[in-house]
């Protein structure tokens, strides 16, 4: 945009400034000329072709001052003048086509900028959720498995007591119980970083499951059969546990329905609930995480809530391949 | 009678573990194996009367496990119970699709659990 505008504009005003000065219509004629030469060439090929869209009209507008080609009636001042404009103009023409030049060069190294920033706003979000199901994983085959082994373990030992020992026993059951706890404790915590069914079964279980655990009733009708990419499944995942809390926590919804269907455009997933509505999206809410989310992987999420009419999240991921 | 045992799991404490707490409990284990190549063959040889199987075996399925398990029984019933370190609602509807008999997490695994999965009405003392 900004090419056309000094390519265009730069020349134009310099035309109408050295106007005053023409010493002829054919003077007039050529500077015009030169002008749309020049514009037309910084504009579509560059700095070469406007250097030479100048020089072939420095060349035209020398050869018509040179006698016996010379415009007639022609005074000695006004050939001065034109000359000078033709000059000045040449050197402003090179000058903006330059400019125009830089321009588009800035113009191209921003393009590539954005979309560099945007495949390494991809790569973070995707580094992160294969570092915390890595966490997850190693918490589930190390230190969960190891304590299932010893709580069973500790079973045993209590099984071994010979009887009549009932406090040892009483305390070893103690015990028992509260690795148990324990273990409970750290799933939840597994399954904050990374929810393991989704790794497993994909997306249809892990809304499932957090369908069941919601507060609120939650009708699930999903038509995406198959897996989907790892980032687009986490991605909605997500949404729906985030779309979910804030119904129950804000929403005071007596029912959320769950869709979601893959089409041509990619994973549609709508979010409804008949709740009081009016969620404000600026407030630092987990809407604005969602959006950050879904958006570095190349989807969007539109956000409707109006007070009295439930809120609802319509988000579109792509699914294929980036 | 005591139904016998055949335990499949990867993690190698755990087989330890869970071999003595059912046999303490007066089960009988008749083998433990951490692949589904081993337990395969185990079950044919040994032919246990349930086959506990882990649902995380490593690079191999639990679940896959189970359906070769009670593909090739033939006429004969081969009963499968699965078992996880993680509790059932993370494992969510892949429970359900299998062919298993049921699913234990492993922390509430006991002699009695397994029983009251197989004879859901029969009398759960072991031993």
């Amino acid at each position: 945009m900004w090419a056309w505008v000094v390519g265009l504009g730069g020349p134009a005003l310099s035309a109408v400034v050295w106007l005053p000065f023409r010493s002829s219509f054919g003077l007039a004629g050529i500077l015009l000329l030169t002008l749309l030469l020049v514009s037309a060439a910084s504009v579509l090929g560059g700095t070469r072709p406007a250097i030479a869209a100048v020089a072939v009209g420095v060349l035209a507008g020398s050869l018509s001052f040179a006698p016996p080609y010379g415009v007639r009636g022609v005074g000695l001042e006004g050939d001065t003048a034109g000359l000078v404009a033709l000059v000045a103009f040449a050197v402003v023409g090179i000058g903006i086509a330059f400019l125009t030049d830089e321009l588009r060069g800035l113009a191209e190294d921003q393009a590539a900028l954005r979309t560099e920033l945007a495949a390494s706003r991809t790569r973070v979000v995707t580094a992160a959720d294969a570092a915390r199901r890595r966490i997850e994983r190693n918490l589930h085959d190390g230190t969960q498995q190891r304590l299932v082994s010893l709580g069973l373990e500790l079973r045993s030992a209590e099984q071994a007591m010979p009887a009549g020992m009932t406090e040892v026993r009483a305390h070893l059951a103690g015990v028992a119980l509260g690795l148990t706890q324990a273990l409970e404790d750290l799933q939840e915590i597994a399954r904050g970083i990374h929810p393991a069914v989704l790794t497993k079964g994909g997306l249809e279980p892990a809304v499932k499951m957090l369908a069941r655990r919601s507060a609120i009733p939650v009708e699930v009708a999903l038509r995406a059969d198959g897996r989907l990419p790892e980032r687009v499944e986490v991605a909605a995942y997500y949404v729906v546990a985030e779309a979910l809390t804030n119904a129950a926590k804000h929403a005071r919804a007596s029912v959320v329905h769950v869709e979601a269907a893959v089409d041509a455009e990619g994973l549609q997933l709508s979010i409804r609930d008949d709740g009081c509505g009016g969620a404000d999206t600026a407030r630092g809410s987990g809407l604005i995480g969602l959006q950050d989310r879904v958006e570095s992987i190349g989807g969007r999420i539109e956000i409707t809530s109006v007070v009295g009419s439930g809120t609802s999240l319509m988000v579109t991921i792509p699914v294929a391949k980036t | 009678m005591t139904p016998s045992v055949l335990i499949v799991d990867d993690n190698s404490h755990f087989l330890v573990a869970a071999r003595r707490l059912l046999e303490g409990e007066g089960m009988t284990v008749v083998a433990v194996a951490s692949t589904s190549a081993d337990a395969l063959r185990y079950a044919d040889e040994l032919r246990p009367d349930v086959t506990l199987a882990d649902v995380d075996l490593g690079e191999e399925s639990g679940f896959d496990l189970a359906r070769q398990l009670t593909e090739v029984a033939g006429g004969e019933e081969r009963r499968v119970i699965l078992i996880s370190a993680y509790p059932a609602q993370d494992l969510g509807d892949l429970l359900e699709s299998s062919p298993a008999v049921g699913f234990l997490p492993k922390s509430q695994l006991s002699a009695r659990a397994i029983l009251e999965l197989l004879e859901p009405t029969g009398d759960h003392t072991a031993g």
